[in-house]
C-alpha cells in the first residue's frame, strides 16, 4: 500500500515537474525568478507593463508555480502518512482497550 | 468519515487550487508585476500566525479558568498553537523578505512592521525557553499559560498597532484606513481563498498535533500500567 502510494506521488511530481524542466531545457538563461528580477533592476531597462507579461517573465512564473507546488506535494504527502499512522495507532490503542 | 475530518481534509484540494490560482489566475499587480503574487501565500502567512497566537492564548485563559479539570489537554493545544504560529511566524518572515528584496531592493531594512514580528518572534521564543526550563515542574502549564496571556495582549499593539503608527514602506494593510478594499475581485478572490486554505492548513496540524499529543498520553498510560 505505501509502494502505491509512493508510486502515485512519484508520478504526480512529475506531472508537475515535467514543464519546469522542460522550461528549464529551452531557456537557461534565468536561474531563478529572483535572479531575474536582479537583472531587470540592475539593468535599469524599462519594464514591459504588467498586462504585456514577456515570454521570459512567463517562463519564470511557471518554473516557480511548479518549485511552489512540488514544495506544497511533498508538505501533503509527509502529512498525509503522518495521519495514516497516527490513525493506524488509535486503531491499535482502541483494540488493546 | 466525519464533516470536521472532511473540511480539515479538503486542504489537500483547496491547497494545490490556491496556488494554480495564485499563478496562474490571478492578474499581476499594477506597479509591482508577477512579484505581487506572493502577497497570495505572505498575507495568508501572517494571518494564520496571529491566529494561532489568539488561540493559544484563549486555550490558556480557558485551561486557567478551568478550577475544576473539565477540559483535558488544553495546556498541550495551547502550546502547539504556539509552535505552529512560530513556524508560520517564521515563514511570513522568509516569504516578506522575499518580497523587500524584490521590492526595495534589501532583504531587511528595519522597517516597523518587520521590527514588530522581531519582537513577537523573541516573545515566543522566551515562551519555548520557558517551558522548556520548567520541564518537571508541576506548575509548568500554569505559568506557560499565563505567559501566553500576557503574550496575546501583547499581540495587537505590534501586529496592528505600531504599523499603522509609524511611517512604513509596507504595502497598506488589504483592509486599511478606508475600510475599503483596493484589491481586483479576481485578486480579492485569490486572496480569500488562500487565507482560508492556509486557516485549513493549520486547523488540520493543530488537531493532528492533539491526536498524537493523546496517544503518546495513553501509550504513556499504558506502559505506567504494565
Amino acid at each position: 500500500m505505501r509502494l502505491i502510494n509512493i508510486l502515485v506521488l512519484s508520478a504526480a511530481l512529475a506531472v508537475i515537474a515535467a514543464p519546469v524542466f522542460h522550461s528549464a531545457a529551452t531557456d537557461t538563461k534565468c536561474a531563478c525568478a529572483f535572479a531575474a528580477a536582479d537583472q531587470a533592476q540592475e539593468a535599469k531597462v524599462e519594464p514591459a507593463p504588467a498586462e504585456t507579461p514577456t515570454a521570459d517573465s512567463s517562463v519564470v512564473l511557471y518554473r516557480v508555480m511548479g518549485v511552489v507546488l512540488i514544495v506544497w506535494f511533498g508538505l501533503a504527502f509527509f502529512l498525509f502518512m503522518l495521519d495514516r499512522r497516527v490513525a493506524a495507532l488509535e486503531n491499535e490503542m482502541r483494540q488493546r482497550g | 468519515m466525519s464533516i470536521k475530518t472532511i473540511a480539515l481534509k479538503s486542504v489537500y484540494i483547496l491547497m494545490p487550487a490556491t496556488i494554480l490560482l495564485a499563478f496562474l489566475w490571478a492578474p499581476p499587480a499594477a506597479i509591482l508585476g508577477d512579484s505581487s503574487r506572493i502577497m497570495y501565500f505572505h498575507v495568508p502567512l501572517a494571518w494564520v500566525s496571529i491566529l494561532a497566537f489568539i488561540v493559544s492564548g484563549i486555550l490558556s485563559v480557558a485551561y486557567l479558568a478551568d478550577k475544576k479539570g473539565r477540559f483535558h489537554g488544553l495546556v498541550e493545544t495551547s502550546y502547539n498553537s504556539a509552535v505552529i504560529g512560530f513556524v508560520f511566524t517564521i515563514l511570513t518572515v522568509i516569504t516578506g523578505s522575499i518580497w523587500a528584496k524584490i521590492s526595495w531592493g534589501v532583504f531587511w531594512n528595519w522597517d516597523p512592521r518587520e521590527t514588530s514580528i522581531v519582537i513577537v518572534l523573541i516573545i515566543y521564543i522566551a515562551y519555548f525557553s520557558l517551558q522548556g526550563a520548567l520541564a518537571g515542574n508541576e506548575n509548568r502549564g500554569r505559568i506557560g499559560s499565563s505567559y501566553l496571556v500576557i503574550a496575546m495582549i501583547t499581540l495587537p499593539f505590534f501586529a496592528f498597532l505600531v504599523p499603522r503608527i509609524y511611517p512604513s514602506l509596507h504595502p497598506d494593510p488589504i483592509i486599511n484606513k478606508d475600510r475599503t478594499v483596493h484589491l481586483d475581485a479576481a485578486m480579492l478572490t485569490t486572496l480569500l481563498v488562500a487565507i482560508l486554505s492556509f486557516s485549513l492548513l493549520y486547523a488540520y496540524i493543530l488537531f493532528l498535533m492533539k491526536r498524537i499529543t493523546t496517544l503518546k498520553k495513553r501509550i504513556g498510560d499504558y506502559h505506567a500500567a504494565d
